[in-house]
């Protein structure tokens, strides 16, 4: 796989999408060349930030403090401290609320909201079922998840596959999205067992997921970089294990 | 009051994109001055809940802008097809000579004016691609290529060495 230019310094600058990260961090463990080009935008950053970074910590100039002691000493504000505290204070809040929180979050409202949507039938048509307190594919998502391949699929088929992939935990996932459900099942034993469900298109009262947003989920839970469409096919033949 | 405050805490920052801007002290804090200036004159058209150093990024810049067109020290040709602009030669010479530039500020100063605050906003402030295409009023696509070829400037003239 190559990685242009543009790729190379999204990825340095951290505006690189997680998928495409995963394969850059991949290929570069065998590729000297490409992590060589790697290492040098970030030694560029680095020696940008050296050369800047000791402006900001100088002292300002008076002449420069002085344009605003006349505002200033017109308008003493000793509310700055505490405001200044109330934003730290507002700050940690937002940051004690990990990744893992709002996934939980919203897999759970995005859980209400495709049950209520769906049933938890079991009925061929229905895409979820439940079996022992677990919420698992059924009918024509486990269809999908089971026979179709990303490389070979249609825009006619019911689901889309995004990415195949192996998770932490061993397991095979993969990504889907459908008209109404989009998300990530995991197999387990012979089931595809949800793991993460974002409303699709047509529910009004809630944003569709992006496959951006699922791609972000996917990659925190990767192994390794996805399959590729003979790693897929291979998988299928094994049944998934 | 809370703008100056604000303001005044954003001054180290706003020194730091103004000598990215300019490779010149000087320089640099003049432009902050006005910059600080102009921030203070026109705070009535900030509106309260946008970003002030976004705000105040524009401001400088601007005036960074007036400024070279002013003084004639560059003849400002630089287009998104990767042409170099002119640098007036005497005037710059005198300027190398008395200043003692690091290769960087060499490297910056040699950059087209478009490709340089781009390299200053996201690589030196740490901007995101999307927040410096806003602050530039440019589509992220030509903040993008203006990176790209910013970069294998500065990456030819201090590459080894980076």
């Amino acid at each position: 796989m190559t990685f242009d230019d543009q790729t190379i310094m999204a990825y340095v600058d951290g505006e690189c999408d997680a998928i495409t990260a995963k394969r850059l961090e991949k290929a570069m463990q065998s590729d000297q060349a490409l992590a060589d080009r790697v290492a040098s935008e970030q030694a560029l950053r680095t020696k940008l930030a050296a050369h800047y970074n000791p402006v900001a910590e100088e002292t300002v100039p008076d002449h420069l403090t002085a344009l605003f002691e006349a505002s200033a000493s017109n308008n003493v504000d000793d509310s700055f401290a505490v405001r200044k505290s109330e934003r730290q204070d507002a700050k940690q809040r937002r940051a004690g609320m990990g990744f893992a929180q709002w996934g939980a979050m919203a897999a759970t409202l995005a859980i209400g909201v495709v049950v209520g949507q769906f049933g938890l039938g079991g009925q061929n048509d229905t895409p979820l079922a439940q079996d022992g307190g677990a919420l698992i594919a059924s009918g024509p998502l486990e269809n999908a998840l089971d026979k179709q391949l990303a490389s070979t699929q249609t825009d006619n088929d019911e689901y889309r596959i995004g990415l195949t992939f192996r998770a932490q935990t061993g397991n095979i996932c993969r990504s889907f999205e459908g008209e109404a459900l989009s998300g990530i099942a995991c197999r387990e034993g012979s089931q595809w067992q949800m793991y993460n469900m974002l409303p699709g298109g047509t529910s009004a009262d809630y944003r569709p997921a992006s496959s951006g947003e699922i791609n972000a989920i996917a990659a925190e839970m990767m192994a390794d970089v996805p399959a590729d469409a003979d790693a897929e096919r291979q998988w299928r033949e094994s049944g998934w294990k | 009051m809370a703008f100056e405050q604000d303001l005044l805490e954003l001054l180290p920052r706003l020194r730091r994109f103004a000598r990215s801007l300019t490779r010149n002290i000087d320089d640099a804090d003049d432009l902050c001055q006005m910059a600080i200036e102009r921030g203070l004159n026109k705070r009535d058209q900030w509106q309260a809940g946008t970003r002030l150093d976004s705000w105040m990024y524009r401001i400088t810049r601007n005036i960074w802008i007036d400024m070279v067109r002013a003084d004639g020290r560059r003849e400002h040709v630089a287009n998104d097809d990767g042409a170099m602009e002119n640098v007036v030669g005497d005037d710059h010479r005198r300027m190398e000579a008395r200043m003692e530039l690091t290769d960087v500020d060499r490297a910056m100063d040699r950059l087209p004016m478009e490709q340089r605050e781009a390299v200053s906003l996201v690589l030196v402030e740490g901007f995101a691609y999307k927040e410096a295409a806003e602050l530039l009023d440019i589509p992220m696509g030509t903040l993008t290529s203006r990176l790209v070829r910013g970069r294998e400037a500065l990456q030819r003239e201090l590459g080894e060495a980076a």
